[in-house]
C-alpha cells in the first residue's frame, strides 16, 4: 500500500484521478492538510458558521469535480482557497449583511463558536470590516500566507495587499482599543 | 520613517537590522508606539492561537466523503465531533426498534395466519400433497363412492365416483391403464379383485382413493350377480359408508412421521442497532441485512448448522492513516459467515397447540470481513406445518476487529424474524 505521506499536493491531486480506493485516500491526505486552512478561511470571511460550513462543504466537493477533469494543479492549498473565495464572494452577493456599530457589544456576545472573550471581540470586528481588507487580513494573518501567495489568490497587486492589511488591523486595533488596553493589563 | 511605517514592516517581516535598532529604540521612549506595538503584538498571537484552535467540524466531513461516496473518515481533531460512543439508555434503543419489531411481528402473524388457513382448509378437505407420489386427483373424504354397475355389453364395471365432481366418474373409468372395468371378463369375477390389489401395491400414497380401492379387492364378487341391479347395489363394495369404507388420515401421526426431516434450509432478515448506540448515524437497512442458513437436525432439540450472510455493523475508532489520526465512523456491509448450534424446547404446548410454537435459542460463531463474528438469538418458531416454520427472535450480536494491533468491537442488539423450510 503506497504511504500518500510521501506524495505532493500536485501528485495526489493526480491521484484522484485513480481508482475509489487510492482516489479515496489521496483525498482523505488532502482533507488532512488543507481543510483547516479552507475552514478557517470560509468561518472568518462569512462571519456566520452555517454559512461558512456550506461553502467548505462546496469548496472540497468542487475541487474534486476539478481533479476529474484533466487540470494539473500546482498549488493546492492556493486553488482550494480561489474556489472558496470565489463561493464565499457569490454568498456575500447575495445577501450582505451589516452589523451597526451600536450592536457591536451584543454581537460580540451572541458568538457562540469562541472559546474566549478576545476571540469573539477579533471576530465581531472582522465583520465590520469591508470584505477586501477582511479577506486581506484573513489570508495573511490567520493562513499565514505571504503577500506573493496571496497575490495569486486574489489577483491584486501586492503594495495593495500591504496595504489593507495593515489598514485592516489597524482598524480592529482602534475598534478594540478599549478591550485590548484592559486585557493588556 | 515614521514608527508606524516601522511597525508595518516589522509584522510583516520585512524591516532589516536597522530599521529593527531605530523602531526599538522608538519604543523604548514612545508610550504610543509600545502601546501600538503591543496591541499588535497581542492581536496576531490570538488570531494565530484562535486559528489553531478551528477546525472543521466532523459533520462537515463526514458530508463531503458521504457526498463523494467515500467511506473514509472523518479527522479526529474536530472539536465538535460526538467521538465518545454515547451510550443510550436501553429504553431509547428499544423504543428505536419498537416499530421494527412490531412490523415483524406483524408480518410473521399475517404470514402465519395465512398459511395456517390454507394448510387447514387444505388438510379438512383434502389429503397432504406430498403424499399424492401417483394420484391423479384428490378425493374427499366423505365424497367417494365404490359403484358397481353392469355395463351396456353385459360386463362388470367398477369404478370409484368423486362425488364432488358432478358429470365425472372418476379417472379410473376414464384412464384405461387404471382402469378396474375390464369389458369382456363379466364372469371372471376375482380378476376384479386381483386387478385391485395389483392397484393397491402400486399406489404408495395414502389417500382415500386408495383405501377405496383396498375395499375393491378385499370385496367378494364370486357370487355377484351382475344381471341383478339389486345384488349389485347391495353388494358391499358397493354400499357407501364413511366410517367403514375408509379411514382418515391421522394428520398427528402425519405430522410426526414428517418432524423426522433432517435438513433444513432458512432466510432470517436481522433488524438491529448499536447498542450502546453510538454516533454512527442509522445502520440498519432492511434488505442488506440477510442471512441463509442450512441446518442439519441432530435430535427433535438439538440442530447444527451453517449460515452466511451481510450484515452492517456502526464501526467508530481511531486510526492512524497516512500518518494522520482519524476517526473511523462508518457503517459498511460486511460478509459473514460461520457455524451455529440451535436448541429447541422439546415437546412445547402453548396455547392449547402442542409442537406449534417451539421456543429455541442459538449461538453462532464465525467471521466477517473485517474480524470475528459472535451471535445469539432466544425465541421462537411457529410451527404450522412440520416443512414450514416462521421464527421470530431477539438478536444480539457482537464483532471483533483488530485496529492498529487493538480489538475493538461493534455490538448490536434487535430483532431477526425468518422462515425456515425443511425437506
Amino acid at each position: 500500500m503506497q504511504n500518500f505521506t510521501a506524495f505532493s499536493d500536485a501528485e495526489l491531486f493526480k491521484t484522484l484521478r485513480q481508482p475509489k480506493a487510492e482516489a479515496e485516500r489521496a483525498f482523505a491526505e488532502l482533507y488532512a492538510r488543507h481543510s483547516q486552512r479552507v475552514y478557517v478561511y470560509c468561518l472568518k470571511i462569512m462571519g456566520e458558521e452555517a454559512d461558512a460550513l456550506d461553502i467548505f462543504q462546496t469548496t472540497f466537493l468542487k475541487f474534486h469535480a476539478a481533479a476529474q477533469s484533466e487540470k494539473n494543479i500546482e498549488n493546492i492549498p492556493a486553488y482550494l482557497l480561489r474556489i472558496a473565495r470565489n463561493l464565499c464572494l457569490d454568498k456575500k452577493r447575495e445577501f450582505k449583511p451589516t452589523v451597526p456599530f451600536e450592536d457591536f457589544h451584543g454581537a460580540a456576545r451572541d458568538n457562540s463558536y469562541e472559546n474566549t472573550e478576545l476571540f469573539a471581540l477579533i471576530n465581531t470586528a472582522l465583520e465590520l470590516l469591508e470584505i477586501e481588507y477582511r479577506e486581506a487580513l484573513v489570508l495573511h494573518e490567520y493562513e499565514g500566507l505571504s503577500y506573493n501567495e496571496i497575490a495569486e489568490i486574489t489577483g491584486d497587486t501586492i503594495p495593495a495587499l500591504k496595504n489593507r492589511v495593515w489598514r485592516a488591523k489597524q482598524k480592529i486595533r482602534n475598534i478594540l482599543s478599549p478591550y485590548l488596553a484592559d486585557l493588556t493589563k | 520613517m515614521h514608527y508606524k511605517n516601522a511597525l508595518q514592516q516589522y509584522f510583516d517581516g520585512e524591516l532589516d537590522e536597522v530599521g529593527e535598532d531605530i523602531l526599538f529604540g522608538e519604543l523604548a521612549h514612545n508610550h504610543d508606539a509600545r502601546r501600538e506595538f503591543n496591541e499588535h503584538t497581542k492581536l496576531r498571537a490570538a488570531m494565530q492561537k484562535e486559528r489553531s484552535a478551528l477546525t472543521p467540524p466532523a459533520q462537515a466531513a463526514g458530508a463531503i466523503f458521504g457526498a463523494l461516496g467515500y467511506d473514509l473518515p472523518l479527522p479526529v481533531h474536530a472539536p465538535n465531533a460526538p467521538l465518545s460512543g454515547a451510550v443510550a439508555a436501553s429504553s431509547g434503543v428499544f423504543l428505536k426498534l419498537l416499530p421494527y419489531a412490531l412490523t415483524s411481528l406483524l408480518s410473521a402473524l399475517v404470514a402465519v395466519g395465512i398459511f395456517a388457513g390454507f394448510t387447514n382448509n387444505y388438510f379438512e378437505n383434502k389429503v397432504s400433497a406430498p403424499f399424492r407420489n401417483s394420484v391423479q386427483s384428490d378425493y374427499k373424504a366423505s365424497d367417494v363412492k365404490t359403484i358397481i354397475e353392469k355395463t351396456d355389453n353385459d360386463s362388470l364395471s367398477i369404478f370409484i365416483k368423486n362425488l364432488s365432481e358432478k358429470n365425472t366418474k372418476d379417472e379410473f373409468s376414464k384412464s384405461k391403464n387404471n382402469s378396474i372395468i375390464t369389458n369382456g371378463i363379466s364372469n371372471d369375477v376375482p380378476s376384479y379383485s386381483l386387478k385391485a390389489q395389483k392397484m393397491l401395491q402400486e399406489r404408495t400414497e395414502d389417500s382415500m382413493l386408495k383405501k377405496q380401492i383396498a375395499v375393491i379387492a378385499q370385496s367378494d364378487f364370486k357370487n355377484l350377480n351382475i344381471s341383478d341391479p339389486k345384488s349389485l347395489k347391495s353388494h358391499p363394495a358397493n354400499t357407501y359408508s364413511k366410517e367403514n369404507m375408509f379411514q382418515i388420515p391421522d394428520l398427528k401421526q402425519t405430522f410426526e412421521v414428517e418432524m423426522q426431516r433432517d435438513f433444513s434450509i432458512e432466510m432470517r432478515s436481522i433488524i438491529a442497532t448499536s447498542f450502546p448506540e453510538n454516533s454512527v448515524a442509522a445502520q440498519t437497512e432492511l434488505l442488506k441485512n440477510q442471512a441463509v442458513a442450512g441446518f442439519y437436525k441432530l435430535s427433535d432439540n438439538h440442530s447444527i448448522g451453517l449460515e452466511s450472510g451481510q450484515e452492517q455493523f456502526a464501526q467508530e475508532y481511531i486510526k492512524n492513516i497516512n500518518g494522520h489520526n482519524w476517526t473511523v465512523r462508518q457503517n459498511p456491509l460486511y460478509w459473514y459467515g460461520g457455524i451455529t448450534y440451535r436448541f429447541s424446547l422439546p415437546e412445547t404446548e402453548i396455547f392449547g397447540f402442542k409442537n406449534v410454537i417451539v421456543p429455541f435459542t442459538q449461538i453462532f460463531a464465525g467471521a466477517a470481513q473485517t474480524g470475528y463474528l459472535g451471535k445469539s438469538l432466544l425465541g421462537f418458531k411457529i410451527v404450522p406445518e412440520s416443512r414450514v416454520a416462521f421464527l421470530i427472535a431477539a438478536e444480539g450480536s457482537m464483532l471483533l476487529y483488530n485496529v492498529d494491533g487493538l480489538w475493538d468491537n461493534s455490538r448490536k442488539l434487535g430483532f431477526s424474524y425468518g422462515v425456515n423450510v425443511s425437506f
